[in-house]
């Protein structure tokens, strides 16, 4: 390669517009033992990157990157099988609860079956009726409160024969007015015949 | 992905992320954590990697990004503060002394340049990317990159020059 081909390469290297082609070109032809003055700024400058390209990370960081994925898959795990656990206690927990409470719920408040003994049974029986009838009374008092009501009001009633009876008497007031009128009668004779 | 197609597929990258993450923290430490770092998420959606048709690409990105935060806390946190007490992480008084040659001079310089010239440089005359791959990696634009890397170039050429004279006069 001729040295104004290098050249131009190297310009166009400071410019940004090598393509890596052109800069595997350009590092080959500053590899060589000798270069001309001019070139070597381009030859340390590659040489200096180069030796950059050394600085690495030893195999323990690959030991201690994997143990760190381990322990992080270790506790995403430990979390999910917590969160299962929890999950299902939860779970238990409450399946419990509904038990305990439903049963109380449905067992019946007192209790059924058949008495063999006659004393304990006539005084169930005897408890049964009771409450019964007490539920009948309770339920019988609004109408015996009515039928209060109507015989009172039927009582009133009786108090309109009394009116009758005074009627009835008044029917001497027209025997007396029978009478009045007799008398008027007689005083008009009187004073007819007195006038004759 | 199994941790042995993990191990196998990406952990094979890791000198470049590792050169990279070094590159931009200028801390040996902080690098090594960086690239652990990025592992760990790649690991965590290890499931959705089969999207990606390029998963060198994707783990330099990462890589960069979590620099980039690095960096920013980092500048928070030591604002104000001179930036030779950042600089001086790199090398100790010893490693320092020695520093005559050319050579360290000019990665003393190159830790100096501008983020961006510094990853396009990374990348571009170290690692030897594509300038699509770059593309890919940094988003930046075409025309973007040839400048920065122009311009990171010519810089260090010109640094290699100056000691260049002082030597031979």
């Amino acid at each position: 390669m001729k040295l104004h081909e290098i050249e131009l390469l190297i310009e166009k290297f400071y410019n940004g517009e090598t393509s890596l082609a052109e800069e595997e070109i350009l590092k080959d032809y500053l590899n060589r033992e000798t270069v001309p003055e001019q070139f070597i700024a381009v030859k340390q400058y590659f040489h200096l990157l180069q030796d950059e390209k050394e600085l690495e990370l030893d195999d323990a960081f690959d030991e201690k990157i994997l143990r760190s994925l381990e322990k992080d898959e270790l506790q995403t795990n430990s979390f999910k099988i917590w969160t299962y656990r929890l999950s299902g206690v939860a779970a238990a927990i409450l399946l419990l609860i509904m038990v305990w409470f439903g049963t109380d719920l449905l067992q019946p408040r007192e209790v059924y079956g058949t008495i063999s003994d006659p004393s304990l049974a006539f005084l169930e029986t005897r408890k049964a009726m009771d409450e019964v009838s007490k539920k009948l009374n309770k339920g019988l008092q609004p109408a015996e409160t009515t039928v209060q009501k109507i015989d009172k009001n039927v009582k009133r009633a009786g108090e309109l024969k009394k009116m009758n009876q005074a009627l009835e008497k008044t029917k001497g007031l027209r025997k007396i007015d029978q009478a009045s009128d007799l008398l008027k009668s007689i005083s008009k004779v009187y004073v007819s015949y007195g006038d004759s | 992905m199994t941790s042995e197609e993990f191990k196998n597929n990406l952990m094979p990258l890791k000198n470049k992320m590792f050169r990279l993450a070094f590159r931009l923290l200028s801390n040996r430490q902080e690098a090594e954590d960086a690239v652990q770092e990025t592992y760990l998420k790649t690991w965590k959606m290890r499931n959705d990697l089969k999207k990606y048709n390029n998963v060198d690409g994707l783990l330099m990105t990462m890589t960069r990004n979590l620099c980039l935060d690095k960096l920013k806390s980092k500048k928070n946190k030591f604002s104000g503060l001179d930036p030779r007490f950042n600089a001086a992480d790199s090398a100790n008084p010893l490693q320092q002394s020695e520093l005559s040659d050319v050579v360290n001079h000019v990665k003393q310089l190159i830790s100096k340049l501008p983020e961006q010239q510094k990853t396009i440089i990374q990348l571009r005359d170290i690692e030897g990317y594509e300038f699509e791959e770059i593309l890919n990696i940094t988003g930046f634009d075409l025309n973007y990159v040839r400048v920065n890397l122009s311009r990171g170039r010519k810089k260090i050429k010109e640094e290699i020059q100056k000691i260049h004279s002082y030597e031979t006069t």
